[in-house]
């Protein structure tokens, strides 16, 4: 009998043992998956997939490029060529370069793949993600309020570029009607097929966000410029209610920012071959993205672009930007120089810097003016103009600017476009001038385009973007179209432009 | 016949012993009329006349006339009266009663036994009884009546043993009544007998002429085959397996009904595809799970599902049981429904492999040792299969293309006659030195498959050693297996060592243990080189040495211009894997009562593999990272490989351990043992760990010793930027598994089984479904043996069976969970952040995916077991299959995993197996033919999938319809589609399509369809690139002492691509694409049939050289860019349109083997046991269809690189025991 005692212990002290040990060995365990549990993961998160991929990489093309095309549109730039040579930056953007009624297509009209669309909109479903988990979690809630306060930033300024891509310019009388972007801030998957919001109601969703977003950061230091901060949250609605022609509250969001950053980049300060943008410029608020004006406007190309005649005619010959923005390279033509990059002297950006999102208080000078402006305040408005000017020139060039009424607003715009060339502004800025309610501005621009053989390049066509042209909207990818057959709608179709 | 039995009380007189003495030799006289006694049974009715007779005589005449044994003690008979007794034709027990009425005893009958006891029982005599012991005696004889001379019969719980003499006759004394005798005769089954049901003659059936006499293992348990209720085959090695064949998957091809093999590559040591009962799930694995002697083995890198899936993969790094040779198999069992597979849980809905290794016999040591030569020769233009231009028709070609103005893009490479006329053009030479070069490359015919490969001899050496008692058998081998290639330099080396040990530690309690090791070392060209490609693909008129003998580089174009010749190439770049590993299993057995057993096994495993690739500095690979020829400084800034070659490695280390303890109930009951009950519960708790890392290293430089260069990363900003992207990988992946299962199946006479099986696994698997982790797999099935009930005297059927089966296996696919799950990044050098990114969006609304399964079978067994076979048709259904559905892109994923699929496969498997002649029965040498007919299909089809493709871009899915990796509904899985031909343009010999017209009603038409829709527009179905149907037939013949086999197998229903034409550079990149051939590429002679005039099109499909507007307006398709595109170009169209696709049906001589073994009388000579020579071949005939022109039919035309097809072999092997 006490054999069998035994046995029953010997067993029962194994089965102990056994389902103890199984807690352990039945523990879900991954090498690199996690649950997201603590503030700190959803920092990462937020870095890995809310921001941007930051990247200082220059390969000679524009994949994984953020908006490499945006800067391709407008009238700032042209078309450098001598003859065919690898690579022919052209190539990629060839399409929207020219205003195809298909723009994602290369020179010989195959397609160029974009995922501008899926790629923005993965990032605003993280963000959506994000600012729901931070508010459902209470580890540290100093943390997580930032954290949400830099997801909703981060959203408006997402939809803001959506919707200025895809969709007419803010028209304060049809925005109600105008078909904006489909508008998704839930952070489940949603099964039903999209529909466009309204332009209005996308931009009313980025001043709720950039509102919430301006609670949560006030107080709070950003990290590195890599993080966005109150400064760029008040920028970006000086920015947004400037595009809804609200003078008043640009005017307001944009002092915000000069009244905590005032301080700009005097230029007379400026080392030749370094990079205008530096995490230690005084301007520098927000950064995220990348950089392809490096690559487009090829150092030395032979097949590139370069700024149009007309931009850098609007340079004085004194004025510092001309000489701290552009280089005039071997080739005799001159090339962005914003970011620094040689492969010559062997110069690389110390940071990241991209092209279209380097957020700078430069832009709220420029911003407040054209609002004070605007507003008829041609006082405020020139001296904030003068402000900015003044940090442009050595002192001993500098000559204020007294204008008023329309003379001023044309002046605001041209120093915009100095200023901010090349920034991914132009092409929203002729945008919006033309939906101007008190000052309507628009222009035809002309694009050359050469076909470069192994001799001499000859134009083959130029190209004309007339106002109001329906190539100023993106069309909304195929895919996304088809998968919403019926409820999502189509841009107007754009004029046929093969050639 | 009958018995005395003595007590065992107290010690034995002597002169009870002479009592005995003469007892005995009456049973052995009565032993010796047992024929009658036979026959008298039949009647079983009794006369006597005897007048006080004593009761032994009385007993004997019982015994002869009716056959019934009497057991009784001598104390009895001397205690007894005499009998006066006359009855005629009386029944045994009214003639029992009568002789006992009067007797101090009385009787019982049991089992053709009569057991005499006293009257009045008392106590003592209860105990006498237990303790009773008698002499027993009887002959063994095979079914056929002849007596078996030195058969061995052993009593049970003793070591009591006694062999037959050679009339077949034992004697055993002082056995215990109620004791079992086992009967063993080698090559016969062992049987146990009861001495309490009588002895006299003990019938052994040989080992295998009978099914119902097997016993196969399905890795848990062994059942009977009788009791069989689950779709299970068993292959013998040795029937399979045939000198020549280095691994055992390439032994199944066309054995098994409802299994495909697939080779992908004729490569050695390539994996081949193996599918059992067609393809169950669309995400998960499709392959089978191997188990070798009981536990599974997993392979020794990791690789994911849709990699392992993609039919177009190679895997040269093996699977689970590349370390285990052909030599050491026993058994191969293939367990293909849902109750075969249930005890192996969610891991085993596409089939279970199961092999059992050779164990040691009971006996004098046998030394084994076998040896094959293998030859394979290798590709030459002469084969029928290698339709390409030799060097004068080439530079034919490379004229009309010039004269037809063909316009090449920039960067072409400028060789052959090309090459030659830019020097012309560039007044590099003169116009004579031109014809001259022209001239030299007409005639020069460069062999490219002989330079790049080789005939290819392998060796194969194994020897063996096995033995033991019925205490401890052994079986211990060593093995050595080199490989060598078509291709130049690829090589494997592998060596093995195997150990098995079987030991009866004490009556109750056995101890196995199985140890195997293998080492070997795989030396290949690297894959990036693909060199049997070039050779195929190659112009002759290209020379790959100079005149005075050093290699002939040419300038190849890459980045830039740089040197190339395919011989430097493939010396330098190697791609070095070392593998080895070892799997150590013990397992104990207990039996706790003779009905329960108790086991518990232990197992473990390691394997090891390391990859290394390497590209040397003076490789065109190297160059272009280098971006500059050898010994030439590079620039700077675009060098991303300053000095030495590229270094790529994996290492993977695989550790596993199983502990498995289980029960096993069996028992067998009722009055007539008409009850068998088998039940087995067990527990299992598994866990697998990959640990690995792989990392590619810059500047290495082997010839110093395996160093690196050191490189400043501020002097060669690109290798920087190159270095930061490419940090060291590192896997660790741990798989925890415990499960539980149970298994039970009841037997009613023999005749009716039926059985169910369970099992449940808890996993480890991040974030699977924690709230729905419970799903058990579980079986039912059934068999019902009708020759039983109603064949039972018949001649003609010997066994007629029924088997269904109905079961449920769950799956899940890793990493789907509710909720939302992110994968750890790294540090960003600049930011000084960590990041991290989503790794699965929330998916809280995921349930299992289910797969039904039902079998049904007939098994038979006709004319004297002449005709054996089985016909079987299951139904497999998969609900809830995951796919992936679309969702509005706006949800930062454009398709999530749903359960909204269905997956059927059905089939009908017919297994035969005739023997129509056997002359060698009863030791006979005669001659002997078995043929065994296979056919098994799998009908697959995907019904009702609100699937999407995953492809980001548009442009991109027609892509996924043409290679067959489109899941379309109602479609089976790897259909693929093709563009419809329509003809060749009569004006210019331009290929044309249907449905495919730039008109802008066509393009109307094409705007408003869907994306399926639109394919299914311009292209048709071509059919799919799995055969339905493969099966096989395997012949044996033998005479005297030779033996011939082979087996013929065939493939049915699959549908292939016809190899490109020339390889042609439309890809992704069209600037640089040509209708033409490039001036490198060796051309199809099916060209020479090309359209060149008007009203050729009547005469030939093969399209003709276009004019230069032509052909620039060809070389982008009018839907390109478009919302409807669909296609490339019509040169890409052309390449993947229907015209270019054939049947995939082949028949083919597998293998074959012819053996001779040779005679007693010379082995005995030699001192030998055993010796035989066989000569034996693989793939030594292909008959397939004609529209292949040659091309191997497995051999496909989706991917742009060619694959080596598999090569024929011929061997040459000995196999000597002693």
């Amino acid at each position: 009998m006490s054999s069998i005692k035994l046995k029953h212990i010997i067993f029962l002290l194994v089965l102990l043992s056994v389902s103890a040990g199984c807690k352990k060995f039945l523990e879900e365990r991954s090498q690199t998956l996690q649950y997201v549990t603590s503030y700190t993961q959803l920092d990462e998160l937020l870095v890995g997939e809310a921001y941007m991929a930051n990247d200082n990489s220059f390969p000679a093309n524009t994949t994984g490029k953020y908006l490499p095309w945006l800067n391709v549109m407008d009238d700032d730039i042209t078309e450098a060529v001598m003859f065919r040579s690898y690579p022919d930056t052209r190539d990629q953007v060839f399409g929207m370069y020219t205003w195809q009624s298909k723009p994602f297509t290369n020179a010989l009209y195959s397609p160029v793949q974009d995922d501008t669309w899926i790629r923005f909109y993965k990032h605003i479903n993280a963000t959506n993600i994000i600012s729901k988990k931070a508010t459902e979690m209470t580890d540290n809630p100093a943390q997580l309020k930032r954290i949400r306060g830099e997801a909703l930033f981060l959203r408006a300024g997402y939809y803001f570029y959506m919707v200025n891509l895809y969709a007419k310019a803010y028209h304060p009388a049809t925005a109600t009607t105008d078909p904006g972007v489909p508008l998704k801030t839930t952070e489940f998957v949603e099964t039903a097929l999209s529909v466009r919001a309204s332009v209005d109601a996308v931009y009313q969703q980025i001043i709720a966000d950039l509102n919430e977003a301006e609670q949560d950061l006030t107080g709070v230091t950003a990290k590195s410029i890599y993080h966005a901060d109150v400064n760029a949250v008040n920028l970006l609605q000086s920015r947004i209610y400037l595009y809804m022609q609200n003078w008043t509250a640009s005017a307001e969001a944009a002092n915000k920012v000069i009244s905590r950053k005032p301080r700009l980049y005097n230029l007379a300060t400026y080392q030749p071959k370094t990079s205008f943008y530096t995490v230690k410029s005084p301007e520098a608020l927000f950064n995220q993205g990348t950089n392809s004006m490096v690559y487009l406007q090829y150092e030395n190309g032979f097949s590139t672009f370069k700024p149009t005649d007309e931009l850098m005619g609007l340079y004085a010959q004194n004025d510092l930007r001309r000489t701290t923005f552009f280089e005039v390279d071997s080739r005799g033509k001159y090339r962005y120089t914003k970011v620094y990059r040689s492969s010559l002297t062997n110069t690389s950006p110390e940071g990241y810097y991209s092209d279209n999102f380097f957020m700078r208080n430069a832009e709220a000078y420029l911003n407040l003016a054209e609002a004070a402006a605007m507003l008829g305040n041609d006082a405020q408005a020139s001296t904030a103009l003068n402000t900015l000017r003044q940090a442009r020139f050595l002192a001993a060039d500098y000559q204020p600017v007294n204008l008023t009424a329309a003379a001023l607003i044309s002046f605001i715009r041209d120093e915009r476009r100095r200023e901010m060339c090349f920034e991914g502004h132009r092409w929203f800025d002729l945008k919006r001038y033309a939906a101007n309610t008190k000052y309507p501005f628009s222009k035809s621009i002309s694009h050359p385009y050469s076909l470069a053989g192994s001799g001499t390049a000859a134009v083959q066509a130029t190209l004309i973007l007339l106002p109001n042209d329906a190539a100023y909207l993106i069309p909304i990818p195929d895919p996304a179209m088809e998968f919403n057959r019926g409820s999502l709608v189509q841009n107007p179709e754009r004029p046929d432009r093969k050639f | 016949m009958y018995k005395i039995y003595t007590t065992k009380l107290g010690a034995r007189y002597p002169r009870i012993h002479k009592i005995l003495l003469y007892m005995r030799l009456t049973a052995l006289i009565l032993m010796v009329s047992l024929m009658h006694v036979t026959a008298a049974s039949i009647a079983q009715k009794i006369s006597l006349s005897e007048k006080n007779a004593p009761i032994n005589k009385i007993f004997d005449q019982i015994s002869k006339q009716t056959g019934y044994d009497f057991l009784v003690t001598r104390a009895m008979i001397t205690n007894a009266k005499p009998v006066d007794i006359v009855v005629k034709n009386q029944e045994l027990e009214s003639v029992l009663k009568k002789i006992f009425e009067d007797q101090p005893l009385t009787y019982t009958i049991r089992n053709k036994s009569v057991v005499v006891s006293r009257k009045e029982t008392s106590i003592l005599d209860k105990v006498i009884a237990v303790f009773t012991n008698v002499d027993i005696e009887g002959t063994v004889v095979d079914s056929l009546g002849v007596s078996l001379p030195g058969a061995t019969i052993r009593l049970k719980g003793s070591s009591k043993r006694v062999t037959t003499d050679r009339q077949g006759f034992f004697r055993m004394e002082d056995v215990p009544l109620d004791g079992t005798i086992q009967v063993s005769y080698l090559g016969y089954t062992t049987k146990d007998v009861k001495v309490s049901q009588g002895v006299r003659t003990i019938v052994l059936r040989a080992e295998n002429k009978m099914l119902d006499e097997i016993k196969v293992t399905n890795g848990y348990q062994e059942i009977e085959t009788k009791n069989l209720s689950s779709a299970i085959d068993v292959l013998k090695a040795k029937d399979v397996v045939v000198p020549g064949m280095f691994s055992i998957d390439q032994a199944l091809e066309g054995r098994v009904a409802g299994l495909t093999v697939m080779n992908t590559s004729g490569d050695i040591g390539t994996v081949p595809k193996i599918r059992i009962r067609g393809t169950s799930t669309v995400l998960g694995n499709h392959e089978p799970l191997w188990v070798v002697d009981g536990v599974v083995v997993n392979d020794p890198v990791n690789i994911d599902p849709s990699t392992i899936n993609d039919l177009d993969f190679v895997n040269r790094l093996g699977n689970s049981i590349s370390g285990l040779k052909p030599f050491d198999v026993e058994t191969i069992t293939i367990l293909k429904d849902a109750s075969a597979t249930a005890l192996y849980g969610v891991r085993a809905a596409n089939g279970v492999i199961v092999i059992t290794t050779k164990k040691g016999h009971i006996g004098e040591p046998i030394i084994n040792f076998s040896s094959a030569t293998t030859f394979s020769p290798r590709p030459r233009y002469t084969d029928k299969n290698i339709n390409i231009m030799d060097s004068r028709q080439r530079v034919d070609y490379s004229r009309d293309l010039i004269n037809n103005n063909v316009a090449y893009p920039a960067n072409i490479n400028y060789v052959g006659y090309e090459g030659a006329l830019h020097d012309l053009y560039t007044n590099a030479i003169s116009f004579d030195q031109f014809q001259q070069q022209v001239s030299a490359m007409e005639t020069r015919n460069t062999d490219w498959f002989g330079l790049i490969a080789q005939d290819a001899i392998s060796t194969q050496n194994d020897i063996s050693i096995s033995g033991g008692t019925d205490k401890m058998r052994y079986y211990g081998s060593l093995g050595a297996a080199n490989q060598t290639g078509n291709v130049k330099g690829d090589r494997i080396n592998q060596y093995t060592a195997f150990i098995k040990l079987n030991s009866r530690l004490s009556n109750n309690l056995t101890w196995d243990m199985n140890f195997r090791a293998n080492v070997s070392k795989k030396n290949f060209v690297a894959t990036n080189v693909n060199a049997i490609d070039y050779a195929y693909n190659t112009n002759r008129a290209i020379s790959a040495y100079n005149e005075d003998g050093s290699l002939n580089y040419y300038q190849k174009y890459g980045v830039d211009y740089l040197n190339f010749n395919i011989l430097n190439e493939i010396d330098q770049s190697r791609d070095i894997s070392n593998l080895s590993g070892i799997n150590l299993t013990n397992s104990f057995g207990y039996k706790i009562s003779p009905d329960l057993k108790a086991a518990l096994i232990f197992s473990y495993a390691l394997n090891n593999t390391d990859q290394r690739i390497s590209y040397g500095e003076n490789t065109w690979y190297s160059a272009q990272l280098r971006r500059s020829n050898a010994g030439v400084t590079p620039d700077p800034s675009k060098t991303v490989m300053p000095f030495g070659g590229e270094l790529q490695s994996n290492i993977t280390r695989n550790y596993n351990y199983l502990i498995r303890p289980q029960f096993d109930y069996n028992k067998t009951f009722g009055k007539n043992l008409e009850h068998e009950l088998v039940a087995t519960i067990g527990g299992e708790l598994s866990s697998t760990k990959y640990d690995g890392s792989a990392i590619v290293n810059r500047g290495y430089l082997p010839e110093r010793g395996g160093i690196f260069a050191t490189v400043n990363p501020l002097t060669y900003p690109a290798y920087a930027v190159w270095a930061l992207e490419n940090p060291i990988k590192i896997t660790d992946q741990l798989t925890n598994l415990l499960s539980g299962y149970f298994t039970t199946s009841y037997t009613f006479k023999h005749k009716y089984t039926i059985n169910f099986n369970t099992r449940t696994d808890y996993s480890n698997n991040f974030g699977s479904r924690s709230n729905e982790k419970f799903l058990p797999s579980y079986s039912v099935s059934g068999r019902w043996d009708v020759a039983q009930d109603f064949f039972r005297n018949s001649q003609a059927i010997n066994m007629l069976a029924f088997r269904g089966s109905y079961g449920i296996q769950g799956n899940m696919l890793p990493g789907q969970t509710p909720e939302l799950i992110m994968k750890n990044g790294g540090l960003n050098p600049v930011t000084g952040e960590y990041s991290s990114t989503i790794a699965y969006y929330p998916n809280p609304n995921l349930k299992w995916e289910k797969t039904g399964q039902f079998n049904g079978a007939l098994d038979f067994s006709l004319f004297g077991n002449k005709v054996n076979g089985s016909f079987s048709y299951y139904y497999k259904k998969t609900d809830n299959a995951f796919v992936n559905a679309a969702v509005s892109d706006v949800n930062g994923l454009d398709s999530y995993v749903v359960n909204a699929g269905t997956v059927t496969n059905r089939g009908i498997e017919i297994a035969l197996s005739f023997t129509p002649i056997n002359n060698a029965l009863n030791g006979g040498k005669g001659f002997v033919w078995r043929i065994d007919p296979e056919i098994g299909q799998a009908i697959n089809s995907l019904v009702n999938s609100k699937s999407f493709n995953t492809a980001t871009v548009n442009s991109n899915t027609y892509i996924n319809y043409l290679n067959g990796s489109q899941v379309i509904d109602g479609k089976s899985i790897n259909s693929f589609y093709s563009y419809s031909f329509a003809g060749l343009n009569p004006v210019n010999g331009a290929p044309l399509f249907n449905n495919d017209q730039n008109t802008p009603e066509n393009i109307l038409k094409l705007k408003g369809l869907t994306s399926d829709q639109l394919y299914q527009y311009v292209m048709v179905p071509s059919g799919n690139r799995i055969p339905t149907l493969q099966g096989g037939l395997s012949n044996y013949f033998a005479y005297k002492s030779f033996s011939l086999s082979f087996n013929i197998s065939y493939s049915l229903g699959s549908k292939l691509r016809l190899n490109r034409l020339f390889e042609n550079n439309y890809g992704p990149n069209a600037s640089i694409s040509t209708m033409a051939a490039m001036p490198e590429d060796n051309v199809n002679t099916q060209l020479l049939n090309r359209w060149r005039k008007p009203g050729d099109e009547a005469f030939t499909n093969i399209p003709g050289l276009l004019n230069p507007t032509d052909y620039a307006y060809s070389r982008t398709h009018f839907s390109s860019g478009q919302s409807y595109a669909y296609a490339t170009n019509i040169w890409q169209m052309y390449d993947a349109s229907d015209v270019r696709t054939a049947s995939g049906n082949f028949l083919r001589i597998k293998t074959w083997s012819f053996r001779y073994a040779m005679s007693d009388a010379f082995c005995k000579k030699a001192g030998l046991k055993m010796a035989s020579i066989s000569l034996a071949g693989t793939n030594l005939f292909t008959l397939a269809s004609k529209d292949l022109r040659g091309q191997d039919p497995e051999q496909t035309g989706f991917t742009t690189t060619n694959q080596l097809p598999i090569r024929p072999s011929f061997s040459m092997g000995i196999d000597i025991s002693l």
